[in-house]
């Protein structure tokens, strides 16, 4: 009871810290929830998105109802996804990242068809002069060549659901989103700007991570840049 | 597709969120001060108002404006309840906000609304000095709180566990859990916390013995409301110390989720409120009554096809009431829902 006077103030201020500083450990479970869910559905959004773009390039007819269906998803409003899919999924991590990776589909897709659109016809040619079959000559020489453009589209998808993870707070996984529901129904700011706050901070560190993913596998665009 | 980044940009754009949410703040701040104004005029309306009260109020009441849950157009117990039982038509003023939380509440407190549909057993309306209407005939029904679970948790489990969850219920009341939702939402002490000291305070966390069977893990829905949290941590601390393996999954919506998540199989235990899971799952046909156990009877009529069961009610009730400012209740001379009509 004597914590009361303490407790009573701690909606005055717009940041609490002592409230903050009890609370670590939940802030980082929060954190790791928060770069599990993102960092999956980056994950599982690209792999499904060099398929379809595998798919796209091969046979080209096939581009435009792929970026129709991957652009009706990325329109629905991400609390209509949700409630349409907590009846057939549940709640929980396979709801989110259904939502979640159906977001990032039509960045990615589009960017890793417009990456190796963009590699030299010339460069293609020599990679099948030299026998590589079509499939090698795609993993090997046109997704290699095309990376700058195809990371360019993983930054923005992976900026896009580190935001959206929060919304997923609504079916039960959300990362920071829990903390800014939590503020949200007790009309508490402290939560709320902790969350928003770790989530942009997040945003921006995957993103610088993601950049220096790129020079690193691109070393050729270094030196081109060099001389 | 040149999105490089340079590191000043990032941060740039760092401090511009941070002064939008500022901003946000500021904005919060400059609120307050128009509803210390709106006091200003709600204080001179009595000294104007003095004895023409009873001459205004024909007038005046109809244009009184109710803000609540976005269902409460077609709610029974809300907008139509009031025309039927009380011939108080608030229908073209309604402005659609949420099921008693911080929305309404910050509605009613800036002025926004004049009427506001708010839980029972919030301990804002305390705090704020607000007025709950009164309710004569009777509109509104036996929300105790009730558990609802699944028939697979009860027939595992047996005898011991239905008398531990029905141990809890009973020593509840709607005092108490005004006071508990007081302790999470104005002080804002954990709820895990809150219901820990009051399973403390009532010996509800020792010897509350061994599971009585082997069986599922508990795993306990909270609706998107406090209240709905701080309950399910009481029972699910109370199981916790009776050696129940206990899981507790916010369900981030309301009643709908509760029933798709028990279909779904994520969660197989509830808080719920007798009349108003009754009449949800009746899809209001109004049978509900003020008396806790002819409803929950009722409800478990509904719950059997789910393969749910309820156990006993509590005496705590937290129902939808309808709640006005001091000023308000003055200047119109309300004290009661009848009160409303012309």
């Amino acid at each position: 009871m004597l914590d009361v006077l303490a407790q009573a103030s701690l909606r005055d201020e717009f940041v609490a810290w002592s409230w903050i500083n009890d609370r670590w450990d939940e802030v980082w479970e929060h954190t790791v929830d928060h770069v599990q869910l993102t960092l999956f559905a980056v994950a599982v959004g690209l792999l499904i998105s060099v398929v379809l773009s595998a798919i796209a390039l091969w046979w080209r007819p096939a581009y435009g109802p792929i970026t129709w269906v991957t652009g009706f998803l990325y329109t629905i409003p991400s609390l209509a996804l949700f409630a349409f899919l907590v009846p057939i999924t549940g709640l929980g991590f396979v709801t989110a990242e259904i939502a979640l990776v159906s977001y990032t589909l039509l960045i990615l897709v589009r960017n890793i068809v417009a990456g190796v659109d963009g590699v030299s016809p010339a460069v293609k040619e020599a990679a099948d002069a030299m026998g590589y079959t079509p499939v090698r000559r795609f993993l090997a020489i046109d997704l290699r060549l095309a990376t700058p453009t195809i990371v360019a589209g993983v930054r923005i998808a992976a900026v896009t659901v580190v935001g959206l993870v929060s919304v997923a707070a609504l079916v039960g996984e959300g990362g920071y989103g829990v903390l800014i529901l939590d503020g949200l129904r007790r009309d508490f700011s402290t939560p709320i700007v902790l969350g928003a706050v770790l989530s942009v901070v997040l945003a921006v560190a995957i993103d610088v991570a993601l950049l220096l993913v790129e020079r690193a596998l691109t070393p050729w665009a270094r030196r081109g840049v060099a001389r | 597709m040149n999105l490089r980044h340079r590191p000043w940009a990032m941060l740039l754009a760092l401090l511009a969120v941070f002064s939008l949410v500022a901003a946000a703040c500021g904005d919060d701040s400059s609120d307050d001060e128009p509803a210390g104004s709106g006091d200003g005029t709600t204080t001179t309306a009595p000294a104007d108002g003095g004895d023409d009260n009873e001459g205004d109020e024909g007038a005046s009441t109809a244009d009184l404006v109710l803000g609540g849950p976005q269902d409460c157009p077609t709610n029974p117990y809300c907008i139509p309840g009031l025309d039927d039982v009380y011939g108080v038509d608030l229908s073209s003023g309604f402005v659609p906000l949420d099921g008693g939380g911080p929305l309404t509440v910050t509605a009613l407190r800036e002025g926004e609304i004049d009427i506001a549909v708010l839980f029972s057993t919030n301990a804002v309306i305390a705090e704020e000095g607000w007025v709950v209407l009164d309710d004569p005939e009777g509109l509104i029904n036996a929300d105790n709180v009730v558990p609802v679970m699944s028939t697979e948790l009860t027939d595992a489990y047996g005898d011991g566990f239905t008398a531990l969850v029905n141990a809890v219920s009973q020593a509840l009341d709607t005092e108490q859990l005004t006071e508990l939702n007081r302790q999470f939402e104005i002080e804002l002490i954990d709820a895990d916390e809150v219901a820990q000291a009051w399973l403390d305070d009532n010996d509800l966390l020792d010897g509350n013995g061994e599971p009585s069977g082997d069986g599922p893990t508990i795993v306990i829905g909270a609706q998107d409301f406090g209240e709905s949290e701080v309950l399910s941590q009481v029972y699910g601390q109370a199981l916790e110390a009776g050696g129940y393996s206990v899981e507790y999954q916010a369900l981030g919506g309301y009643r709908e989720i509760v029933f798709a998540s028990f279909e779904s199989g994520d969660i197989n235990f509830t808080l719920e409120y007798a009349a108003s899971a009754l009449e949800f799952l009746n899809e209001a046909a109004g049978e509900a009554t003020g008396d806790a156990d002819e409803t929950v009877g009722l409800l478990q009529g509904y719950l059997d096809e789910l393969g749910l069961v309820a156990l006993d009610p509590s005496p705590a009730v937290d129902s939808n009431s309808f709640v006005v400012t001091q000023e308000t209740a003055d200047r119109y001379g309300l004290t009661s829902l009848a009160d409303l009509a012309g």
